[in-house]
């Protein structure tokens, strides 16, 4: 009995040390990813003058100047309304259409689902980048550049693709007498689409609309392309276009980040399981 | 029958549309445009496949390619890695690292923007600036500061060590999700039949993890190909062309140069790599998956 | 399957009126103009740092003693050039422009600017402004662009760092080498430029022209798409033998230019070769910068010692709806009372005469101003006269050489050549 004693308790201090290793392990990576953005706090918290003088220490007179300049100099408040105003658009447009294309392939008859499918998935090896050229000069002679209205439909055609194939996963997997027994009540394909399908596939919209929301809030090369105008950027491509103005004054360029940075962060840490699960879904559905 | 065609197409109709209009034909026309030389201000001169010709015997081309693979290995590979350690450690205590977790994913949702800027502050060569330099020097360790993204040598290596940090939270959560799939008995059994952690790591776990492995690998290698945010924010692909990958060639010839025939060739190029790449995917991996019936 | 398209774009129509919030967006995306009300795009490449300021009290002055006209102001929005262009091929084209050389001959020879010799005279100017102000802006006989300054390269230095090695102002290359020596020993960059922006790597480069090529060349270099000559693989070379001389430094390539200026300015580095345009910026950084009396040799027989050129070319652009009011526009900003604006707040040295009377003396403008004719046509800025897409392949190149990547001969053709090429 002794024997079996001094084996689990040997076996908890196995168990023990392991923790200990484990967890100074995982403590050390974290410690060293989350360094970078710390950092960028202390440093727009500091003056142009001290961060010239202790560009990696603690910030010794912290002060919020440099986050006051962003909105009242630097246009900041124009940049994040121009950022929602291209990000909530499109999501919605996104959804509802993927919701749509969805509900057709559902009903489609069985030939034409796998062609139709596979045009869409076709898509996917074209990246943004293979079509900038023909891309811009379309834009520009419909007048859509410089204009909310063509980044947001560009948007929407990148987003197709895999916006689709994911909301068809869904969708293929409602059961068809849920919706054979609405039609026998009476109802249209709109209402069996509105009331059947799209709430009973909103879990696959969530994961697409949480996907989508962070890829075009956080885009950058079609937004260089689309607008190019200094008062229609979004945040993102602002903080990293409008270095010149900041030059020499590397605390305000970092407040301008962390403002950047922060609504997503912040979302992030309320939605934690959602982003999580929207980001790897498509990844797992590929 | 006629009706549920119809119903289908007016429920397709709006996706189709926009997807065909600005996703598939603007690829249409790149592929036609590779055939011009076009400025954007004076005519399409129709040119052939000059384009091409000029594209392969270019040095620049086979060095964007050669810094893709380069990145497939450096980042996509490295990356794939940490996130697999560090999934296994999470996984060992998973009440534990629930703040790891959560801590360790952050860096995955900022925007290039932000981490590109970011890095290139760390990484600036002047000590009075760059917070890895000034590090070195304050410790002592002068002789191991850098030039990092202004030396032909260490430029895309510096952008690659900023990208394994934004992206290796991508495959620790992927893994994670796998791993806890995998059945608890498996394991079990195989402690009861006396095999030490090691020794069920290696033949219990890993293979049972190889699937997604190899999802996980195959789509870094298809994005590979589409990296232009970081090397476009932190070096714009320089010095020279040290750390140019094919996207931003594509982007610096069409948009800084504006010779947009031979950005369309450049663009072509890169398709035809993700679509090799795509391919090989299908081929091996998940053809099943994509055209399911029921 | 006919009979399924017509049905698919009647659908298609009605499911992007679906989209109509977004339609409604568009509107607020281009300019709207309001009725009786003249709105000029005033695009320039001027960076909103510098002249921000200046710029928008002048044109809300120009508001007020126009009622009805809106100046909106476009500075400097980052990839300038790719910027510009797509707005001139748009319909929604900007009215009043403030051009490089280079963009004003391109956007002159695919129609897009009218002819404004007539401002000289409605402006009273004709007799003020420099006749190399008025060359500057000629193409094949026809004035496209009125110059709002004249540019004379200077050699820039930190006084307090220069004093810590020894002080004396550098004349010839030996002079310099053993300059940078002394500062080396004092943890001090001899000269930094900021080579990891292409654009301060490409403006580096007309300090060397002048010494090893001259317009000429470069100019004939330029039509036969040919770089290789031994004076461009001169030039090229000699930045890497600053290097290994310790008068450049490699990490320069890491810098942006901000960075560099930022480090002239607290005392780190000593040294700034540029032209005139930089004083401005420089003055703001540290009122106590100063420039060498002479540019330092790097060759025993330079082509041309001193180097200069034309600065911002005002132009108007051809056919818009607000044309007559943008050169009612362009003939009150070209008047010395205007442009002596920038005199005075952004150590500019007119292309006025009457303008440079108000440089305050010895001042670095002034010093500028004095010596304005010791610029010879060799010496003219040679990226005002190539296309953009050499100039920036040429800092490529200088980026490969600095960084030791590649030698001069290397860099010219796998980097230069091919981009010229084409």
């Amino acid at each position: 009995m002794t024997e079996t004693a001094t084996h689990r308790r040997a076996a908890r201090t196995r168990r023990l040390t392991g923790t200990i290793i484990i967890a100074a392990v995982l403590g050390i990576v974290s410690l060293a990813t989350v360094l970078p953005l710390v950092w960028m706090v202390f440093t727009s918290l500091k003056s142009p003058a001290e961060y010239l003088g202790n560009s990696w220490g603690l910030p010794l007179n912290p002060q919020w100047s440099s986050y006051v300049t962003l909105f009242t100099d630097k246009n900041f408040g124009r940049y994040f309304l121009n950022s929602l105003l291209v990000t909530v658009p499109s999501v919605a447009a996104i959804l509802l259409l993927a919701a749509m294309a969805s509900y057709g392939l559902v009903v489609s008859g069985v030939r034409s689902r796998g062609r139709i499918l596979m045009y869409f998935v076709l898509g996917q090896m074209v990246p943004v980048t293979a079509i900038i050229a023909p891309l811009y000069v379309m834009l520009r002679s419909m007048g859509l550049i410089n204009n909310y209205l063509g980044l947001i439909l560009t948007n929407i055609a990148g987003a197709m693709s895999l916006a689709v194939f994911l909301t068809y996963g869904f969708f293929r997997a409602i059961p068809r007498e849920i919706a054979d027994a609405a039609a026998i009540d009476g109802a249209g394909h709109w209402q069996t689409f509105w009331r059947i399908y799209v709430p009973l596939g909103a879990p696959g919209l969530a994961t697409v609309a949480i996907f989508e929301s962070l890829a075009i809030w956080n885009e950058i090369l079609v937004v260089i392309l689309i607008m190019q105008r200094n008062d229609l950027q979004t945040i993102n491509v602002a903080v990293f276009q409008a270095v010149g103005e900041y030059g020499t004054d590397v605390p305000a360029l970092f407040a301008g980040l962390t403002v950047a940075a922060l609504p997503v962060i912040i979302t992030y840490l309320i939605f934690t399981r959602q982003f999580v699960a929207g980001l790897t879904a498509g990844a797992t559905k590929g | 029958m006629s009706r549920r065609r119809w119903v289908s197409t007016v429920f397709l109709a709006p996706a189709l549309l926009i997807y065909t209009l600005l996703h598939i034909a603007p690829f249409l026309g790149t592929i036609a445009l590779s055939l011009f030389q076009y400025n954007g201000l004076t005519k399409p001169a129709p040119v052939g496949l000059a384009n091409y010709t000029s594209m392969l015997a270019s040095d620049a081309f086979w060095q964007a390619l050669a810094n893709n693979l380069v990145w497939f290995f450096g980042e996509v590979v490295v990356a794939t890695l940490v996130g697999l350690g560090l999934a296994l450690l999470i996984n060992a205590r998973p009440r534990l690292a629930t703040l790891f977790r959560t801590t360790l994913f952050i860096p995955y949702i900022l925007s290039w923007a932000v981490a590109g800027m970011l890095w290139s502050r760390i990484l600036n060569p002047a000590p009075t600036y760059g917070m890895l330099n000034a590090f070195l020097h304050a410790v002592g360790l002068e002789s191991w500061a850098m030039n990092w993204l202004g030396d032909a040598r260490t430029a895309l290596p510096s952008v690659i060590l900023a990208a394994i940090w934004k992206g290796f939270g991508f495959s620790m959560i992927i893994f994670l999700a796998g791993l806890q799939g995998i059945p608890a008995e498996l394991v079990e059994a195989a402690r009861i039949d006396g095999a030490g952690s090691t020794k069920v790591l290696w033949h219990v776990t890993l293979p049972l993890l190889r699937p997604i492995t190899s999802i996980v690998i195959v789509l870094g290698l298809i994005g590979t190909f589409k990296v232009f945010d970081p090397v476009w924010v932190m070096t714009q692909g320089g010095p020279g062309n040290a750390s140019s990958l094919l996207a931003i060639l594509v982007f610096r010839e069409g948009m800084n140069n504006f010779q947009l025939g031979y950005s369309a060739a450049l663009s072509v190029a890169l398709f035809v790599c993700t679509a090799v790449v795509m391919a090989l995917y299908w081929r091996f991996l998940g053809r099943s998956r994509v055209v399911e019936d029921d | 399957m006919e009979r399924l398209l017509a049905r698919r774009t009647l659908l298609a129509l009605a499911g992007l009126g679906g989209l109509g919030g977004s339609a409604l967006l568009a509107g607020c995306g281009s300019d709207a103009g309001g009725d009786g009300a003249t709105t000029i795009n005033f695009w320039s490449y001027y960076e909103a740092a510098a002249r921000g300021a200046t710029f928008a009290d002048l044109a809300k002055q120009y508001e007020t003693d126009n009622p009805g006209v809106t100046i909106n102001l476009n500075l400097a929005p980052q990839n300038f050039n790719t910027v510009l262009r797509t707005a001139m091929l748009s319909d929604d084209r900007p009215e009043f422009l403030g051009l490089t050389q280079y963009n004003m001959r391109d956007f002159a020879n695919a129609g897009l600017l009218t002819d404004v010799v007539s401002v000289l005279d409605d402006a009273g100017i004709s007799s003020d402004i420099y006749p190399a102000a008025v060359e500057a802006g000629k193409i094949n006989g026809t004035l496209y662009g009125i110059a709002d300054a004249l540019r004379f390269g200077m050699w820039f230095y930190n006084p307090k760092a220069l004093d810590a090695a020894g002080g004396t102002q550098p004349t010839t290359y030996d002079e310099l080498a053993a300059t940078a020596e002394k500062l080396r020993a004092q943890k001090k960059y001899p000269i930094l430029f900021g080579l990891k922006d292409l654009s301060s790597a490409s403006n580096s480069f007309q300090v060397f022209v002048p010494a090893f090529i001259g317009l000429t060349a470069t100019l004939a270099a330029a039509e036969a798409k040919d770089y290789t000559g031994q004076a461009f693989v001169d030039a090229l070379t000699m930045y890497r033998t600053m290097v290994d001389d310790g008068i450049l430094d490699a990490s320069d390539t890491g810098m942006a230019a901000s960075d560099a200026q930022a480090l002239l300015a607290s005392g780190d580095a000593a040294m700034y070769p540029s032209a005139s345009y930089s004083i401005g910026t420089l003055v703001d950084l540290n009122p106590d910068f100063k420039a060498f009396d002479e540019p330092v040799k790097l060759t025993p027989n330079p082509v041309a010692t001193y180097w200069g050129g034309a600065g911002q070319m005002y132009c108007v652009t051809a056919g818009t709806k607000a044309e007559a009011a943008a050169r009612k526009l362009l003939t009150w900003w070209v008047k010395p009372e205007q442009l002596g604006v920038q005199v005075e707040k952004s150590g500019l040295v007119s292309s006025l005469k009457s303008a440079n009377q108000k440089i305050p003396a010895n001042s670095l403008a002034a010093f500028a101003a004095g010596n304005l004719d010791k610029v010879d046509p060799e010496g003219l800025f040679y990226n005002n006269y190539v296309p953009s897409s050499h100039a920036e392949a040429w800092g490529r190149a200088i980026q490969e050489v600095v960084s030791k990547a590649k030698t001069a001969e290397q860099a010219i053709e796998t980097t230069i050549q091919p981009a010229v090429a084409k």
